[in-house]
């Protein structure tokens, strides 16, 4: 049996590319120190920072949030209601999770409501437009960008921390290699610099196996949904993290290093932005404000009030004309890309 | 002297974890059975199931994968892969 090799004890988790066994409680030790030291070496964020958690209710957003409040940031969570029930009551049961969560570590809580707000939820809105195909994942990426830059905005916070994994991460990548998506491998990064009226964005998790998010989930006892949203049955992302726990499987260490190795050539000059993209001008939207490629109403404002401007209040945001990132990639769906 | 070959029997079985009754894993909706004996890793795979893909609980508890399974034993594996 293997043994901690903090203290000897019985070891709970063993992750074979790092050849490292840990007990409960050194693991949750280890999970801390090794986000924290990510968190320094990509000058993510400080304690001076206000950092906004995009928090789903799963396990690896309440995990960070867990995370960074025992690290003493100041980190504020948002909640976005997304409207999705999918026979099994999904966006209710992912907002009584995140708001027990928020309750017993007494935390700071924004909750978003989609159906409130706009008066429909991502599903029906999806079925209303011919984004996605059929698929509401596009609507929601598109819907939940929007909202988190604009909560951070308005609430005052420099951060926008999210909790994507290596996994998550690795299978976005695979994707746009399969496809040689060159303008997304451009802009995939863990640390997404603010511009042009964009919150900083970052990724405190990346270094991270899903595995080890879930098992710090369990270990410290966090009561997240466990049930997938049901429109991500079939997604592409899942079929590329299966494919990739199978190399994973054979070789230990495989997903770390496809990541890892390509920041590293990005580091290098690699995968440059295209220069149309670096000389594309963003304009602020005429009814949100907030950054669009497009002069007059952004995609999001278009979606929810098609021919009519929005009841939000317009926030007042100076023309952009500086290049910017656009969108992340063309896969995700959650927490990952910016403002469209 | 007859003993001998069943020992070497029971030792096979012994290996291949036969003779020491079957564990239940539980992924989701399925459940696979699997021989005790073996390693929850081995058991993990022996339900054509990816390692790197679940986690191994009992009672709630994570365990490791280097444990043995024991007769008897139920075993919830925990997904980990999310998204979409």
């Amino acid at each position: 049996m293997r043994k901690c090799r903090k203290c000897g004890q019985r070891a709970v988790v063993y992750m074979r590319q790092h050849r490292l066994a840990l007990c409960k409680e050194h693991y949750i030790e280890w999970f801390i120190e090794q986000t924290a030291r990510t968190i320094r070496k990509y000058r993510m964020f400080t304690k001076e920072d206000r950092v906004l958690v995009a928090v789903s209710g799963g396990k690896d957003s309440l995990a960070l949030w867990d995370v960074l409040w025992q690290l003493g940031y100041q980190a504020h969570g948002l909640y976005i209601g997304l409207g999705i029930d999918g026979g099994i009551g999904y966006s209710d049961r992912s907002r009584e999770a995140v708001e027990t969560f928020a309750r017993e570590r007494n935390l700071h809580l924004i909750v978003e409501d989609v159906p409130t707000q706009y008066g429909e939820g991502i599903p029906e809105m999806a079925r209303r437009t011919r984004r996605g195909r059929g698929k509401p994942c596009s609507v929601c990426g598109l819907v939940k960008r929007h909202i988190m830059n604009r909560v951070a905005r308005e609430g005052g916070y420099t951060v926008l921390a999210t909790g994507h994994n290596l996994d998550d991460e690795a299978a976005v990548l695979f994707g746009n290699v399969m496809t040689w998506q060159v303008g997304y491998l451009a802009r995939q990064h863990p640390v997404l610099p603010a511009r042009d009226g964009l919150v900083k964005k970052v990724k405190p998790f990346f270094r991270f196996y899903e595995r080890e998010t879930a098992a710090y989930a369990l270990l410290r006892g966090i009561r997240y949904v466990y049930d997938e949203c049901p429109f991500a049955q079939g997604a592409k992302s899942i079929y590329y993290k299966e494919l990739l726990n199978k190399l994973e499987e054979e070789r230990p260490g495989t997903k770390l290093q496809f990541f890892l190795g390509f920041l590293r050539a990005k580091e290098q000059g690699a995968f440059a932005p295209v220069q149309e993209e670096v000389d594309e001008e963003l304009h602020a939207c005429e009814v949100c404000g907030q950054p669009t490629t497009a002069p007059g109403r952004c995609a999001f404002c278009r979606l929810v009030t098609p021919g009519e401007p929005v009841s939000k209040p317009a926030l007042i945001a100076p023309p952009l004309t500086t290049p910017s990132v656009v969108s992340e990639t063309a896969s995700e769906t959650g927490a990952r890309g910016t403002v469209t | 002297m007859v003993t001998e070959p069943l020992l070497t029997e029971a030792q096979d079985n012994m290996q291949e974890g036969r003779t020491r009754g079957t564990a239940t894993l539980i992924l989701r909706d399925k459940t696979y059975t699997v021989p005790a004996g073996i390693t929850v890793r081995q058991a993990i795979q022996k339900a054509g199931l990816v390692p790197e893909s679940v986690l191994p609980t009992r009672d709630g508890e994570l365990i490791p994968e280097d444990e043995r399974v024991r007769d008897g034993d139920v075993i919830h594996l925990v997904a980990v892969i999310s998204g979409g």
